[in-house]
């Protein structure tokens, strides 16, 4: 999982990803130097509770993917079953090009854990 | 250009010139300026960016159209100035490259050219205060004490190295009076008459100083962090033309949503306002829609949060995919905006026409 997410954070403009559980637990992690493990496990791990809850609350399912952009980077959360994908991008990517390489990493850990 | 061409191309500026007369907003605006860019009319999409800018500076497609008609006009600067760093690198050449991305829009490129000019060339103020500036902007925008304080931090450190940078020291001594650092500003604007004693802007500026309240503290983080608290109860964001024309009349705002019902898959929209307060619904209006505002408002809360914790700044915008459809949150302006749609829509279409929705039926 652990090269998966490096070879994801090779892609220029992803400043890092982590895989994480719904409470926090980070499962892998590879981020660049300006992120911090423990505030990304914290914030991504409320957003995700947060929005699982609130899609729940507005009859809507339960939630698959996100994509935030913000004015200075963008960020992504795939559903894994297991945990969450999680990746933090500068604002110089287009989201369809973030989308596109998250999705694939995103496969490539789906696949490694049905082999488990 | 030929005649016949610029009797076209003048022809094309005109109709365009008209959609805008007909129903002037941003995005109305941004659609004149690439066409402008289209036929090569440089300097009247330059006219037009600036106007529009001045006019709905909180505009997405002005801010977009802006970066493109800068980017256009900037072609040949910028290819000369890469070649300049290619060819001859030196601390100035990473200053005039990393400026020319910051005036393009262009801020990732912007920081890290100026990163590795002060990583190369430590003693050249120029990269600095380029990072300063980027750190400030975003200050301004998100109020947040750690942004201000590295703003300012960097700002220092250029004045380090150059102590009569007049406009540095100006700057820095305004950005002190903003955050109501009285003492550091003094200090700034001493700086400045010890070099100029004459200047009647220092002067000017000193007096009024000297005549404002001293903050409790002295410490720069201390005083950062009292500006964010006092920002954060809502005591220094100015109210935008959409939000201040929609949260006195969201009656108008609740006759704007049914436009949206033209949108493939289309279930649901709720308006926020600037603190989270429903505004206006559709279908069924403010009042039947109050339990999905709530929900709706702690979705906005967990990504604005988010946002702001991972230093991605301001949140824009976020699409939410879940098993029965998608959830689309939009902050323009400071009002919330959540649209509910079906998978019938593509996700691209919904984008677009939310866009459109915010960028010109709300302002029209």
């Amino acid at each position: 999982m652990q090269a998966i997410l490096k070879e994801l954070n090779r892609v220029a403009g992803v400043k890092g990803s982590m895989v994480v559980t719904k409470d926090g637990v980070v499962v892998a992690e590879c981020l660049g130097p300006d992120l911090r493990k423990e505030v990304v496990a914290a914030v991504s791990s409320h957003m995700i509770q947060v929005s699982g809850r609130s899609l729940e609350d507005l009859g809507r399912g339960s939630l698959d993917r996100v994509a935030l952009t913000s004015a200075h980077g963008r960020m992504v959360f795939v559903n894994l079953d297991v945990g969450y994908l999680v990746v933090i991008t500068k604002m110089e990517m287009k989201l369809g090009q973030v989308l596109i390489e998250v999705e694939s990493a995103a496969r490539k850990i789906k696949q490694l854990h049905s082999r488990i | 250009m030929g005649l016949w061409a610029n009797f076209k191309a003048n022809r094309e500026l005109a109709e365009a010139r008209r959609d805008v007369a007909r129903a002037r907003s941003p995005y109305s605006i941004a659609q004149f300026i690439d066409k402008c860019i289209e036929l090569g009319k440089l300097d009247l999409a330059f006219e037009d960016a600036e106007r529009g800018i001045q006019e709905f500076p909180e505009s997405e497609s002005l801010q977009e159209a802006y970066k493109r008609m800068i980017r256009a006009k900037c072609a040949d600067d910028l290819k000369s100035y890469r070649d300049e760093i290619r060819t001859s690198p030196g601390p100035k050449a990473y200053y005039r490259l990393a400026c020319l991305y910051k005036e393009m829009r262009d801020l990732d490129q912007a920081v890290e050219l100026a990163r590795k000019g002060v990583e190369d060339y430590p003693n050249y103020e120029g990269n600095y205060i380029v990072l300063a500036d980027l750190r400030y902007e975003r200050f301004q925008r998100d109020l947040r004490a750690s942004d201000g304080l590295e703003a300012t931090q960097l700002f220092e450190k250029a004045v380090d190295l150059n102590g009569e940078n007049y406009r540095l020291l100006f700057q820095l001594a305004e950005i002190y009076r903003a955050i109501g650092a009285r003492d550091h500003a003094i200090e700034k604007v001493k700086m400045i008459l010890n070099f100029a004693p004459d200047d009647r802007n220092a002067l000017n500026l000193l007096a009024q100083l000297k005549e404002a309240k001293q903050p409790k503290s002295n410490d720069l983080k201390e005083i950062l962090e009292d500006f964010e608290r006092r920002a954060a109860a809502g005591n220094f964001r100015k109210q935008g033309r959409l939000s201040g024309r929609y949260v006195a009349n969201p009656d108008q705002l609740e006759r704007k949503l049914p436009t949206l019902e033209r949108m493939p898959g289309f279930e649901r929209v709720v308006v926020l306002g600037p603190h989270g307060e429903l505004l206006a619904a559709h279908p069924g209006g403010a009042q039947r829609n109050r339990s999905e505002a709530d929900t709706l408002k702690k979705m906005f809360a967990a990504a604005i949060d988010c946002s702001l914790r991972m230093d991605i700044s301001t949140f824009e915008k976020g699409l939410f995919e879940s098993e029965s459809g998608f959830t689309y949150l939009v902050v323009a302006d400071s009002l919330q905006i959540a649209v509910l749609s079906s998978t019938k829509v593509k996700k691209e279409k919904l984008r677009q026409d939310v866009h459109r929705f915010v960028e010109h039926e709300l302002y029209i």
